[in-house]
């Protein structure tokens, strides 16, 4: 071959392989159109609707206040308002623990040293999950008098996205003055050689996680730089301290991330810890440097995970403690305006601070368990196997003591001196006796504020009202400021206890039932606040409860007194309770209670002991009784699992159960056996592909679930259609034809904003009030604030509503109808890495907080969909973990949390029914049932019980191989983020037998088409009901849209096409040419 | 055997190189391919199919060469080579973007995905560097000396 011939040989060789690869990315790209549009900030199609009525874009909008002259929405003004608001969020949520001798507030122009990794690298959000995004204003920034402004442009400060790198878009962002997002910083005079020293020493350290360890892991290390290492890194560290010597505040921090857990001993080799959630040697050196040095020492508190802090609390050269959480991108200066006494901290603890993490029961089982008979569990599925492990459990033995409820209740048995509640079981701080005092560091909802504090007071009777299934109290709380300089607001938490029957049915000796906050009172000043009391959410559920009609279990009352108090926080309340009966310092007590904070109730109940009437049937109308029987080990193996009983704290402390297995019932069910296809149901009767009508989705607009035009619209859709919208449930849905639901992007993540930044919508781009394209913050990311326990911990209700409203407006400009979240499991452990996505140990605030953002939420049509429903309770195994309680355990304390959120009974009026219209299932099972296939969890207890109808979604690919079982449970969509695909079922199977769905598959199935249906009509119900009405009319459609990416590996493919024929003629001209020659 | 080597120039041997580094690629093929849950796409045996049928081309095409056959077959062939690793590119890509967004996501501490992704990556990246070596002896004298 000779030269000219070898050229175009090669030419077309190159040709060839572009030409090979440009089709291979190409049809890659078409098939990942969806995050390569959000990660590029392309636009692939968009909506188009004839909108000559001018009706779209009204119903949900941004108010007037945050739109230019032109009509769109200013970014800026936007911006402003986050900041505003993650500010106020963190200078509400943080909580004063500790504070000696007016140690807190500083003086302006204090001369301050930060200490600590995090005082330079603060935790301002969680790694996933619920993460933060973007540009922060770091906590140096917001306490250093030199510093005025945002710094959004300095990349050091900026949280990298999973969708969208915005390190290379920040340089465009506007900045704020801090006197335009609600006033100066703290103005303190900064140290700035430790500021340096830890820049120098910061390593790899992030503004966010990640845990960065698993539960069997032996490694986790917070990496905190040793005094060493800061001398090192700046000669004259320790002179600094002196001449910055006013404050040292000391930050101590904990990250928290989804997928991962802390694990029991899960600690690297020399880190001066043997617990990661003890202080290291490296972190108690700085607070020893700090005490020798500083007149002030401060240590806040950075973290979601409790830290144990017991030894902080007791050392008197420690004058104030400050948990600060994880605070957002802006939380910073909510903090700072603590420290500068600008804000009175008014938040309350959302999770008890035990000394030693290990003093819970819960502990007892918690991390990584696998059946004996792992090898037996074989439930095939072409769809990421390894990923849904099948066969791992854990024991949640500790009945309903988790958390607070735990610890005061023992408290509460220590001071009757009954139940071997003093033995030492279970004691971590003693080897022969369990003393309160000794196992508890800061309670639950227990919170300072600045000068004298507040007064609270009961005022008169509460207004009961019992009539049928309804119980409430209305109690009016006076709270008077008794500071004189000092201006500031309290929160209200009211307790409730139920009489307790030894033998009978364990109950918590204490229980939060409602809370609110005041208004920024000024010193002497008064507010009454009414606290309503919903007296389901002190009920007890009877498992064992005879119904009289062939089943068990109901909620009850029991006859007896009932004692109602408000405190600061849970201890607070027991102890006022427990001075109500007559106790005191000298029976036991730990400090003097105050008994005219109390309401003792005496609760008669005419038709004998146990009130099992009045919450057995729901406000939803429906009978209650066992749907969870599986739950519990000893339904499959009597007498194996000993569950913590109250009346014998010794005898029934938790073991570990480390070695289980599967008895043939339960194997069935580990293997996926729930549902069989039936195969000679006469099912002419359901109507599929009726054209007798020709609804549209946006004719039902705001209509109600009963509308009869529902039944029409759904008899329009063809059975695959139905089939369709489950199998692609977010974050992509299908185009449904037969109704005009467009295809689009209508879910994301997560509860602290939404996982996308300002240009990622192609829905909204033609709205009057839509970001324009070339906005110079077009790539700011909307994930900003504060983690979820600060969201909780503020105890203001309106707060977190206020949240839900933001996040909700965020909604309407993305034309986003429905988010992934909140995060709503609650802390069973403090070792869940988790524990960041979540509000609280406790179901009611973890509930009232997800009600209140949810309600929020709707205001501007966002759908919130809290998750994980249910029993998410660690992430170690997350994927088709079984976890194993009673069912009165499931109900009164996950179930709790999600049955408050999704009733929304609090804003019912007569003519609406406000309730949850989303929710998203666990990938864990509930006892060994996979909960997406539970359907006593998802038609039962959810739809039937508390009338959910809604959006109920997998997580994300959960139980793709069991769809008729999730089908026949009731769920009403998968989650397929990253598996999207309009070709079909290919990866689903139908149930363990692994045949692919289809119409033929269901075509004798009665069960399971009715099931279609009822889902099909919960999702469009929640459509229907949600922001994506503002964009949608009888005309709208999709339409394709050219984007750059897209003519790029066209032009590739059509270039290198033509070159590879080009070429080889050429390379066959010139060989024959040379031919010729020859 | 050593005459033929004597025939062999640079060229020559940057062929061999590419035809052992696109063997690398089918074994660790293979290797990905076999993970217990891991097979890659819904047709594996598809794209085993193809990425044979690329790996039998070079091997032919070498030793057509060496059999002083025409030249022209040999580059048919690792034409036809190329085709089959432009296809496996996107189809490993295909069906393991899935698989990469969960590890870097929630599904962090899965051993054998981590194991799967990265024999893919490293089976794609082989075969793109044998491709590589191909196109760039197409342009140069590949017959081997007389």
């Amino acid at each position: 071959m000779k030269k000219n011939a070898r050229k175009w040989r090669g030419f077309a060789y190159a040709a060839t392989l572009l030409l090979a690869l440009g089709i291979s990315a190409g049809a890659v790209a078409e098939q990942f159109s969806t995050p390569i549009d959000q990660y590029l900030g392309t636009h692939s199609s968009k909506l188009v609707s004839d909108d000559s009525e001018g009706e779209l874009w009204s119903t949900y909008k941004p108010s007037a206040d945050l739109l230019k002259a032109n009509g769109h929405t200013d970014s800026e003004k936007l911006i402003k308002k986050f900041i505003k608001f993650g500010r106020r969020q963190a200078a509400e949520g943080s909580v004063l623990l500790k504070n000696e001798a007016g140690t807190l507030p500083l003086k302006e122009g204090s001369k301050v040293s930060l200490l600590g990794l995090r005082s330079h690298r603060m935790l301002q959000g969680a790694t996933m999950g619920m993460p933060i995004e973007g540009p922060v204003i770091t906590l140096e920034d917001a306490l250093d008098e030199t510093v005025t402004r945002t710094d959004f442009a300095n990349t050091h400060n900026v949280v990298k996205s999973r969708a969208k790198d915005p390190v290379a878009d920040v340089s465009k962002l506007s900045n704020f003055d801090f006197k335009d997002v609600g006033g100066d910083n703290a103005k303190f005079k900064l140290n700035p050689v430790t500021k340096s020293a830890y820049h120098k020493a910061e390593g790899t350290a992030t503004l966010i996680g990640p845990v960065n360890t698993f539960s069997d892991s032996k490694s986790y290390n917070p990496n905190e730089p040793s005094l060493d290492e800061l001398v090192a890194a700046e000669a004259n560290f320790i002179d600094s301290l002196n001449e910055y010597d006013d404050a040292a505040i000391v930050v101590v921090g904990r990250q928290s991330s989804e997928n991962l857990d802390y694990g029991k001993g899960g600690v690297a080799k020399g880190i001066g810890a043997n617990e990661p959630l003890q202080l290291t040697a490296n972190e108690k050196a700085i607070i020893e440097e700090a005490k020798s040095h500083a007149k002030k020492v401060i240590v806040l508190v950075n973290t979601a995970s409790q830290i144990e802090i017991g030894d902080l609390k007791k050392d008197p050269k420690i004058g104030a403690i400050l948990w600060v959480g994880m605070p957002g991108n802006y939380g910073t200066l909510g903090i700072a305006d603590i420290l500068s006494g600008k804000v009175s901290p008014s938040g309350g603890l959302s999770d008890t601070y035990a000394t030693s993490n290990l003093s819970a029961p819960a502990m007892m089982n918690m991390g990584n368990y696998d059946l004996t008979n792992a090898s037996e569990i074989k439930r095939g599925t072409k769809w990421r196997d390894n990923f849904f492990g099948m066969s791992h459990y854990v024991i949640e033995c500790e009945s309903i003591y988790t958390g607070y409820k735990y610890y005061e209740t023992r408290y509460e048995d220590t001071v009757y001196n009954r139940f071997d509640a003093k033995s030492s079981a279970g004691a971590t701080q003693s080897t022969t006796e369990w003393k309160y005092a000794d196992e508890v560091a800061y309670p639950f909802g227990y919170g300072l504020t600045y000068g004298k504090g507040f007064k609270q007071e009961l005022v008169g009777q509460p207004k009961i009202s019992h009539s049928g299934h309804d119980f409430t109290m209305d109690f009016d709380v006076r709270v008077t400021n008794l500071d004189d300089k000092i201006s500031g607001k309290s929160n209200v938490q009211l307790y409730g206890q139920a009489p307790y029957k030894v033998g009978g049915l364990e109950k918590a000796s204490v229980q939060l039932l409602a809370y609110d906050k005041t208004e920024v009172l000024k010193p002497g000043a008064s507010q009454t606040l009414t606290i309503h009391v919903d007296l389901q959410n002190l009920a007890s559920y009877d498992m064992n409860h005879d119904n009289g009609d062939g089943t068990k279990g109901t909620w009850v009352l029991d006859d007896g007194d009932y004692f109602f108090t408000i405190g600061n926080g849970a201890h607070n309340a027991i102890n006022n309770i427990l001075a109500k009966k007559g106790f005191g310092k000298n029976s036991g007590m730990d400090e003097e209670g105050d008994k005219s904070k109390v309401y003792e109730y005496k609760y008669d109940y005419s038709a004998g002991d146990v009130d099992d009437a009045t919450f057995s049937i729901t406000k939803n109308k429906t009978k209650v009784s066992n749907h969870l029987d599986y739950s519990q080990w000893n339904y499959y193996e009597p007498g194996k699992v000993t569950e913590l009983s109250r009346s014998k704290w010794k005898e029934t402390y938790p073991v570990e159960y480390k070695t289980m297995t599967a008895n043939a019932d339960m194997k069935k069910m580990f293997n996926g056996e729930y549902y069989t296809v039936k195969t000679n149901d006469d099912t002419s009767k359901i109507v599929w592909g009726s054209k007798n009508t020709n609804y549209v989705l946006s004719d039902l607009k705001g209509a109600s679930y009963d509308d009869p035009r529902w039944e029409d619209l759904l008899n329009q859709m063809t059975m695959e259609e139905a089939m369709g919208l489950i199998a692609c449930g977010g974050n992509e849905f299908r185009t449904i034809d037969s109704i005009k639901f467009p295809h689009g992007l209508y879910t994301e993540n997560s509860g602290n904003g939404i996982h996308l930044a300002l240009n990622g919508s192609a829905i909204t781009d033609s709205a009057p009030w839509a970001i324009e394209a070339n906005d110079n913050n077009a790539n700011y990311q909307l994930e900003v604030f504060a983690c979820a326990p600060v969201v909780a911990s503020s105890f203001n209700p309106a707060l977190q509503e206020e949240l839900g409203e933001i996040v909700g407006l965020q909604g309407v400009l993305m034309g986003l109808p429905i988010l992934w979240g909140p995060g709503l499991n609650t802390h069973r452990t403090a070792y869940n890495g988790r524990n960041g996505d979540y509000y609280s140990e406790d179901p009611i605030l973890c509930g009232v907080t997800a009600m209140e953002f949810s309600h929020g939420a709707l205001q501007y049509g966002l759908i919130a969909s809290p998750k994980h429903f249910a029993f998410n309770d660690q992430e170690t195994n997350r994927a088709g973990i079984a976890p194993f309680m009673t069912e009165q355990r499931a109900r009164e304390t996950e179930l709790r949390a999600f049955q408050i959120a999704v009733e929304s009974t609090k804003y019912d009026t007569e003519t609406h029914n406000e309730s949850m219209l989303g929710i998203m299932v666990s990938f864990s099972k509930i006892g060994p049932v996979e909960c997406t296939c539970s359907r006593g969890l998802m038609t039962d207890i959810l739809q039937n019980e508390w009338g959910f109808h809604g959006y109920a979604v997998t997580d994300i690919s959960d139980d793709m191989q069991l769809f008729s079982c999730v089908i026949n449970a009731g769920v009403g969509g998968y989650d397929v983020r990253g598996a999207f695909t309009e070709s079909g079922f290919s990866k689903y199977e139908s149930c363990v037998d692994k045949v692919v769905p289809s119409v033929e598959l269901y075509a004798k199935d009665a069960n399971i088409q009715n099931q279609l249906k009822r889902s099909a009509h919960n999702v469009l119900y929640a459509f229907s009901q949600s922001n994506l009405m503002n964009a949608t009319n009888s005309t709208t459609r999709e339409i394709f849209q050219m984007t750059w990416w897209r003519g790029l590996y066209m032009g590739i493919i059509i270039v290198s096409g033509l070159a590879v024929i080009g070429s080889l003629l050429m390379a066959i001209r010139a060989e024959i040419s040379n031919k010729g020659k020859e | 055997m050593i005459n033929i080597f004597k025939k062999l120039n640079i060229i020559n041997y940057l062929e061999i190189l590419a035809a052992l580094v696109a063997l690398a690629g089918y074994i660790l093929l293979l290797v990905t391919n076999s993970i217990q849950g891991y097979a890659i796409g819904e047709s594996p045996a598809l794209l085993v199919t193809f990425d044979t049928l690329g790996v039998i081309a070079i091997v032919a095409a070498l030793t057509l060469k060496v059999m002083n056959k025409p030249n022209w077959i040999s580059s048919l062939l690792i034409l036809v080579a190329l085709i089959t690793f432009g296809f496996n590119f996107g189809y490993v890509l295909y069906n393991r973007v899935a698989l990469a967004a969960n590890l870097l996501t929630f599904d962090g501490n899965n051993v054998l995905g981590w194991l799967a992704l990265k024999t893919s990556i490293a089976e794609i990246v082989l075969f793109v560097i044998s491709s590589i070596l191909f196109t760039v002896t197409g342009f140069f004298k590949t017959e081997l000396s007389k």
